[in-house]
């Protein structure tokens, strides 16, 4: 399996050599697999966000070495804007990042800076937004008068217009509703599947986490706390408390049953899965 | 008449504008605990504004405590009754510490220095922030500083907060710290909270949900009732909470399992009940 990125030893530290020093992030060792979802979680303050900000050269590591397949990002600073088109970031809230007067052109800014033909361009903006589920009338629409949910969708669009091989989103859902959550991280999912880009996604639901991600990586204080596959780090249910956080719903129903011996399996994350485990096992007693 | 009632209550940001708020009749009692959800854009978020006199309704009224909140003579009255907490948390602390922070409004309303001195002691005494009286405002995590922000709110004494979208930027544990401080400011002092939300986990904790869609108000009834109808609220984009939709799709399946679970002891209860009574039939 190929990583799309990798950090190495990595540690960024606030104020050196003042009494406010402070290590954001501490010895960090990660990897990011190629075409798969990585769900980031952990407590506010934990570092997700700081680790966010040096995945596409943004910040730059106090200490350690951050590989995009394999090559050192900061080797050529003066390279730093190829680096930026190919790992893309949503910040959180992106809606208020945006500028220009058409959705279509706010969504079309990323490729033209990149240097894009204008046909090239057309077609991306066209791609983009169908997988964020923006239709055809709202590319005409100012970003302005549309609602939260749409304009986050906008955001999002003009960073996948750039078509990065990996993509990086900070609480993409957060403040949504359910089906507007579901539309944003299913639309990426889609677009993940067919186009083979790697995408990492910070995000505090862990029934979004659940549903979405392929592995977890979960931060504490600035470290890397746990890693690994979904099953793997929901099965750990007390480490997740003690890093503050928490399991699905579901999960910690199933956690119940199998206290009280009705059923054995407690790797039960969503709805559709948890429906069959409970026909199994009431049908089976 | 009830503490905040909404009678016939439309709002449009501009005249020329679509109504965000088509026809709202509500009355909300004194000391209750109410949770409003709603899709992204159904006016949730409008509606609390009006609620506390924040925005005017373009038609219709609307009176807290009986004080009509078109009527600006009584505007600092309305306020200092009704308090409201926003989303994000970085954008409601105005000072570099704590104590400053949460003594802003009592300055303003021109209190005593002892008495600013006590509502600001109680009010971190209230949301358990005491050992941080004298740190700095931006070292605080996310839920520490919505905290704050409701001390602030509560250093005004109002009877009334209302939190919108309050725990929407927060991780799991921060979001249960403004959860419990919510039932607490309502089981043991007595204040009238109005909560918006999209998280369903959120909203059963509330007495009583108010479902909206399209500026209206299409359900209203205690956190059961609401959930039991699944399918309505799928069908203007909520969802429910993971083990009342599978309750729900194992009742629909044909088992015999009452409807509007909503945590999930309460459903391994009834999971545990059901497979008793299948054992004792075979």
């Amino acid at each position: 399996m190929t990583n799309a990125l990798e950090l190495k030893n990595i540690s960024v530290i606030y104020g050196e050599g003042t009494p406010f020093r402070k290590a954001a992030l501490n010895n960090i060792n990660t990897s990011f697999p190629k075409g798969e979802i990585t769900g980031i979680i952990g407590h506010t303050g934990s570092g997700k966000s700081t680790l966010a900000s040096l995945l596409n050269g943004l910040s730059k590591p106090t200490e350690g070495e951050v590989l995009l397949f394999g090559e050192n990002i900061w080797a050529k600073p003066k390279e730093m804007v190829k680096i930026r088109s190919r790992v893309g970031l949503v910040f959180q809230y992106p809606e208020y990042q945006l500028f220009d007067e058409t959705v279509e052109s706010d969504i079309s800014f990323g490729p033209k800076n990149m240097g894009l033909p204008d046909d090239e361009i057309k077609k991306r903006v066209k791609l983009a937004s169908e997988f964020c589920g923006l239709s055809e009338k709202e590319l005409k629409r100012s970003p302005f008068e549309l609602s939260g949910g749409q304009k986050r969708r906008v955001a999002i669009a003009g960073v996948l217009a750039m078509q990065p091989e990996v993509l990086v989103l900070d609480e993409p859902a957060a403040g949504l509703d359910p089906k507007g959550r579901e539309e944003i991280l299913g639309g990426l999912t889609e677009y993940k599947n067919i186009y083979g880009t790697t995408l990492i996604i910070i995000s505090h639901s862990m029934e979004d986490i659940a549903n979405y991600a392929d592995n977890i990586l979960v931060m504490k204080d600035g470290e890397v706390y746990m890693q690994g596959g979904v099953h793997e780090i929901f099965m750990q249910a007390e480490k997740l408390f003690d890093a503050k956080l928490d399991l699905p719903q579901i999960t910690k129903l199933f956690i119940e049953l199998k206290k009280r011996n009705l059923c054995e399996n407690t790797d039960v994350y969503t709805v559709g899965y948890a429906k069959k485990e409970i026909e199994k096992a009431i049908t089976s007693k | 008449m009830s503490f905040i009632e909404a009678q016939g209550v439309e709002f449009a940001y501009s005249p020329e504008e679509d109504k965000v708020i088509n026809g709202i009749d509500l009355k909300i009692e004194k000391g209750s605990y109410v949770s409003i959800i709603g899709h992204n854009g159904c006016g949730k978020s409008t509606l609390a504004k009006l609620l506390c006199g924040i925005l005017l309704p373009s038609k219709g009224a609307i009176f807290v405590d009986g004080m009509n909140t078109a009527d600006e003579d009584k505007a600092f009255d309305i306020r200092k009754k009704c308090g409201m907490v926003f989303q994000n948390p970085d954008n409601q602390l105005v000072a570099s510490v704590v104590e400053e922070d949460i003594a802003f409004a009592p300055e303003n309303l021109g209190l005593p220095r002892e008495e600013i001195r006590k509502r600001v002691d109680a009010a971190l005494a209230t949301v358990d922030m005491t050992e941080h009286a004298k740190h700095a405002t931006y070292k605080l995590s996310g839920g520490q500083k919505q905290r704050i922000a409701i001390a602030g709110i509560l250093a005004m004494q109002p009877e009334c907060i209302v939190f919108d979208e309050a725990t929407a930027m927060l991780d799991p544990t921060g979001r249960k710290e403004i959860v419990s401080a919510m039932k607490r400011l309502n089981k043991e002092m007595g204040m009238t909270v109005i909560t918006i939300t999209h998280y369903m986990n959120e909203a059963v904790e509330a007495d009583r949900i108010i479902v909206m869609d399209h500026g209206k108000i299409i359900s209203d009834g205690t956190p059961q009732e609401i959930f039991s109808e699944v399918e309505k609220l799928q069908s203007v984009s909520l969802a429910v909470p993971q083990v009342t939709e599978l309750m729900y799709l194992l009742e629909k399946d044909g088992f015999d399992l009452p409807r509007g679970i909503l945590h999930a002891m309460d459903a391994a209860d009834v999971i545990e009940k059901f497979m008793r009574r299948q054992s004792e039939n075979d």
